[in-house]
């Protein structure tokens, strides 16, 4: 009995520590970006003297100037017309593919999966070149149509990949009772496979999201119109222009990290198991 | 010769069946491709999608790579010079071996960090999940913003160079300025925004852990560190490999933070190969040149996996 008690008291003052020790973790690795909230509510002059304080008055106006000087408004309006469309056809070719490769499985799929892992483990680098010589000459070069194909391709086989594993999951003899009952193979996916594989979709659709709306490799390189920049490049551009202006660096900051932090807080399990199920670097 | 007996044959086993079998039988083949036709239909869309946009464009690369092309003129095939070419170029060797040094760095830091935090965060019952929520924010800002944070913590004038300063420490370092640690420098923030990563790895693995074998440690008197590094840990070996696989592969292509922080300086001190790839082909009109280095890339790749599974297959186990 005595010695119960000394172990669970032993055991509360070891969680003590732990909860202390994580604490001071996370204030620590999340100090940057508490650095970048606490600035973008200062005055310039502010950030140069004291950055690491609290803002003496919070500069709200800072977010004004920063939404209109920076044109985010039309940077927000393409990057969320590009990662719609991202989402909505790589999330429908991809469910279709996979379901075709793990439950109807012809002849040649197996090269196919084989062709996505190969693909998924390859840079994007790599096909830069190529593409950027064929955008000249399809004229897609500065234009979202271009930007958003290339987008739409390089989600594909991370997408196709786990959409398999999940797909894998459900029970054949589901689809073959309803492949009895004379349904069509189109049906049987969207009755059946759909509404049970809910989950993959919402998981999926995140992974695409928040690959495009951070991209800026392809944004950056494909991309020379102001008008047409999403809000990842448009962020690269204004920095680029006020770079002197630290407050105004920061509440752009803060404006082009809001919307996907406000979207992993609310689906982090989503976006965890997402991203470390497909194990790739974002 | 044999295909005639075998068509013989086939023709003699059908007269065999009576007429409603053979037509079932084909009434089934026929079914079954009209399945496999459907089939391919769904299959088409994305993987032609991605044939255009990755597939397409990497052969296109391996085309280009032996061309002396220079995006404007008509190239000429001028064979594996490209590759001669790159053997004599030394400022190659110098990004090749930053890269090296970046892996080297990512190989021991982040894991590390990740394992230690991964470790104590296992044992918490209570708020694991918040803790877990907040430790991964890191990994979700866009590495934009991520790079221009960092860029004003390293500032000479308002960040910690100018702190240690004010605390009257003599030269402090200069974290981006500095040819000697700019790329180290570099390294640590593409890190901060990694480990995150690797500790979800790892808590993972860690909740499928046989916790009788640890309690027969503590019994025997070893302490949690001990137990910890030579009972824990080894049980997690598979994602441990796995993730020092998956960061040596990226070490090797890895060009964002870079590419945002410091474009290569000062002078050619932070340099990748990547980003040297990215120079010859946007602004130094070499495209052929550099398409055989980002091929050169990818070879790594393909011949790291290779030994990797060929050693597996030997029964190392990695």
């Amino acid at each position: 009995m005595s010695m119960n008690k000394k172990r669970t008291k032993k055991e509360k003052g070891t969680s003590v520590h732990t909860h202390i020790f994580l604490t001071i973790a996370i204030i620590v690795s999340l100090f940057p970006i508490a650095l970048l909230i606490l600035n973008s509510l200062k005055t310039n002059q502010e950030v140069m003297e004291n950055p690491v304080g609290l803002p003496s008055v919070p500069q709200w106006n800072n977010y004004v100037t920063v939404w209109q000087q920076g044109g985010y408004s039309t940077a927000f309006l393409n990057s969320l017309l590009t990662v719609v469309v991202a989402i909505v056809v790589v999330v429908a070719s991809c469910g279709c593919c996979a379901y075709a490769m793990t439950k109807l499985k012809p002849r040649g799929s197996r090269l196919v999966g084989n062709y996505f892992m190969f693909t998924m483990s390859v840079s994007v680098t790599l096909c830069l070149i190529p593409l950027f010589f064929l955008w000249m000459k399809m004229q897609l070069m500065n234009t979202l149509r271009g930007l958003i194909l290339i987008y739409i391709g390089i989600n594909i086989p991370l997408i196709v990949t786990i959409m398999k594993s999940f797909f894998l999951g459900i029970p054949d003899e589901i689809l073959e009772s309803a492949r009895i009952d004379g349904c069509g193979e189109w049906k049987i996916l969207w009755k059946i496979v759909v509404p049970v594989s809910k989950p993959i979709f919402l998981t999926s659709s995140l992974l695409v999201g928040l690959a495009v709306w951070n991209e800026f490799f392809y944004a950056n390189s494909f991309i020379q119109n102001d008008g047409l920049r999403t809000v990842a490049t448009r962020y690269l551009a204004f920095t680029g222009q006020y770079s002197s202006d630290w407050s105004q660096v920061c509440a752009a900051g803060v404006i082009t990290i809001l919307p996907m932090v406000i979207l992993y807080l609310i689906f982090q399990r989503q976006f965890i198991e997402g991203l470390t199920a497909g194990s790739v670097k974002g | 010769m044999k295909k005639k007996v075998m068509f013989l044959n086939f023709r003699i086993r059908k007269r065999v069946l009576d007429m409603k079998q053979i037509k079932k039988t084909k009434l089934i083949s026929k079914s079954e491709r009209k399945r496999e036709l459907l089939a391919w239909t769904m299959i088409l869309p994305a993987l032609l999608l991605n044939v255009f946009i990755m597939g397409g464009p990497i052969i296109g690369t391996f085309g280009i790579s032996l061309t002396d092309w220079d995006g404007i003129r008509q190239a000429s095939f001028i064979g594996l010079d490209n590759f001669k070419k790159l053997l004599q170029d030394t400022h190659f060797f110098w990004a090749a071996l930053n890269n090296l040094k970046w892996a080297v760095f990512f190989l021991i830091v982040p894991v590390i960090f990740a394992l230690i935090i991964a470790g104590i965060l296992r044992k918490v019952k209570r708020g694991q999940l918040i803790y877990r929520t907040l430790f991964f924010i890191p990994y979700i800002v866009p590495s934009v913003v991520v790079a221009k944070i960092w860029t004003l913590i390293y500032s000479p004038f308002y960040g910690i160079t100018a702190w240690l300063e004010k605390l009257g420490i003599q030269n402090p370092p200069k974290f981006l300025a500095d040819p000697n640690i700019s790329l180290f420098s570099v390294a640590f923030v593409d890190s901060w925004r990694y480990w995150v990563f690797l500790m979800v790895l790892f808590l993972t693995a860690f909740s499928q852990v046989d916790k009788s074998l640890e309690e027969a440690a503590m019994i025997d008197g070893a302490n949690p560190v001990q137990t910890f590094i030579n009972v824990t840990i080894p049980q997690i070996r598979p994602t441990i490999s796995m993730v020092l696989i998956l960061t040596t592969i990226w070490s090797v292509t890895t060009f964002d933070f870079v590419y945002l922080m410091t474009g290569g300086g000062p002078g050619s001190s932070s340099e990748l190969v990547s980003t040297y790839m990215y120079r010859l082909a946007m602004q130094n009109q070499q495209p052929g040149y550099a398409s055989a280095i980002s091929l050169v890339m990818v070879l790594f790749s393909v011949v790291f996996m290779s030994v990797i599974g060929l050693l597996r297959k030997r029964g190392w186990e990695i």
